[in-house]
């Protein structure tokens, strides 16, 4: 009887080893990984965060860099064309007739040079967003490079329109002209395709070309393509980039319209 | 069983012989970390103990009472070293305390499993440095808890030979606590098949070990 009961004794007592150890070996395994995953994430927001933070000096820095240009460009620069063509029409009634025609050839050499100036600077410039907005912005960027005649611009709005935070408009209009920049630089197209579409929570912007496209996954040399996503992340939106020898290049911003809301 | 249980114990001897020349190697070849010398320490010891017992058996000298005691030393070597590697990371004062403070303990209760038993002074020994390292295994598994978790457990050797430690103490220790009893109560077939839960525990052990320096051999290059 006695050895009965020390053998259940054991019996019991190895049986709840067993449950201890197991479960405290579960227990630690499961709680560290959860320990883990949580430290992962918040190294990951901070790095993220530190980015954000990064990208929002250079664009401040660019953008004070662009302002400066813009007022150098209106104030200065232009008003010396204006002055000098003022002069070339003063001047006129002082020559022979062919003469003249040089200098009114001349003349309109320096309108237009004052007309693309202008554009410039509004292009450069904060405050031509502020006051007219971000598809108004768009407009005067497509009117600029039309100009050249080498591209066919086709600007769809669909959906009620609406101003958004200057920050977010700024945004949005520098990653278009980084988009359109790139475009002229590298694809090689005919036609460009600028789609706005508001919905009551976000906007998507697409932008699309004919060009000659590029291999997505290949790492490029320049900082064109992820700094369009950076931006976009930075005012809570995300961008992807589709592209094909056959169909060119699609750019996609989805973007939400209000704060506290993340696409 | 009798069979099974020499198996067992000539398999845990072999993987004991296995380990205790990974870590010479490890330790000499590669720039491993300066705790494993406390693993080597440990492992040497236990090779040690283990041969004089097989010595012993060999000549088949039975009352030879200076090698039963060594029975006591080895149980505190099995302590000890495994202790001071698996705690081996900078000791706060607490835990240095708690270190101490359990090392004077485990003599204490060696010195008294003694005087309450001599016969079986042995089993009783081998159960408290098991007991005083699910102790130890506990400690460190309450600091991994609360440390920077930058580890991947898969590839941590310490953390595998403290689990390792942890399982193979836990399962033997009841078998070392209550062998006298059990020898009593049941046939000797019955009484070797459960004690053969101690040399398997060893071979836990001693499995967790290999791996962590298959571990460090791979990525010590």
């Amino acid at each position: 009887m006695e050895y009965k009961k020390v053998i259940l004794l054991f019996v019991f007592i190895c049986s709840l080893i067993f449950v201890f150890l197991t479960t405290s070996i579960v227990l630690v395994v499961f709680k560290y990984q959860k320990k883990r995953r949580l430290h992962k994430i918040n190294i990951l927001d901070l790095k993220t965060e530190h980015e954000n933070q990064i990208l929002k000096a250079q664009i401040k820095v660019q953008e004070q860099t662009f302002q400066h240009i813009a007022n150098e460009i209106h104030d200065n620069i232009g008003q010396k064309l204006s002055f000098a063509k003022l002069q070339l029409n003063v001047m006129q009634d002082f020559y022979n007739k062919h003469q003249q025609e040089i200098i009114q050839e001349i003349a309109e050499v320096i309108t237009e040079s004052l007309s693309d100036l202008r554009n410039l600077s509004r292009s450069l410039s904060l405050d031509f967003i502020a006051n007219n907005g971000f598809i108004k912005a768009v407009e005067n960027e497509i009117e600029k490079l039309n100009k050249s005649g080498l591209y066919q611009f086709k600007l769809i709005v669909q959906g009620d329109s609406q101003f958004l935070d200057l920050d977010k408009e700024l945004m949005l209009f520098r990653i278009v002209q980084e988009s359109l920049n790139n475009v002229v630089k590298h694809a090689q197209a005919k036609q460009i395709l600028i789609k706005l579409h508001y919905t009551a929570n976000s906007l998507l912007v697409n932008i699309e070309d004919d060009g000659i496209g590029f291999d997505v996954n290949k790492k490029s040399n320049g900082s064109g393509l992820s700094n369009i996503s950076k931006r976009a992340q930075s005012i809570g939106g995300f961008a992807t980039i589709n592209s094909s020898t056959s169909t060119g290049t699609i750019i996609q911003i989805n973007i939400p319209i209000y704060e506290s809301q993340k696409v | 069983m009798e069979m099974i249980f020499k198996i067992l114990y000539n398999i845990a001897n072999v993987a004991l012989i296995l380990n205790f020349v990974l870590v010479s190697i490890l330790i000499k070849k590669r720039n491993i970390d300066s705790k494993y010398k406390y693993l080597f320490a440990y492992l040497f010891s236990m090779l040690t103990f283990s041969s004089l017992l097989e010595i012993k058996r060999t000549l088949g000298l039975n009352n030879w009472n200076f090698i039963e005691s060594f029975c006591l030393i080895q149980s505190f070597s099995h302590f000890i070293f495994l202790c001071l590697f698996i705690l081996n990371e900078e000791f706060k004062k607490m835990e240095k305390t708690l270190f101490v403070s359990s090392t004077v303990f485990m003599i204490l209760l060696f010195a008294f499993s003694i005087y309450i038993d001599h016969k079986f002074q042995q089993y009783y020994s081998i159960s408290l440095a098991n007991f005083g390292l699910i102790i130890i295994s506990i400690i460190y598994f309450r600091k991994l808890l609360r440390s920077n978790p930058d580890i991947d457990l898969k590839k941590s050797p310490t953390f595998l030979i403290a689990i390792g430690t942890f399982i193979s103490s836990g399962i033997s220790m009841p078998i070392y606590l209550f062998a006298r009893h059990l020898k009593m109560a049941l046939d000797l077939n019955t009484f070797l098949l459960i004690a053969s839960i101690a040399p398997f525990a060893t071979i836990v052990l001693h499995s967790f070990i290999t791996y962590s320096l298959a571990i460090l051999w791979n990525t010590k290059k």
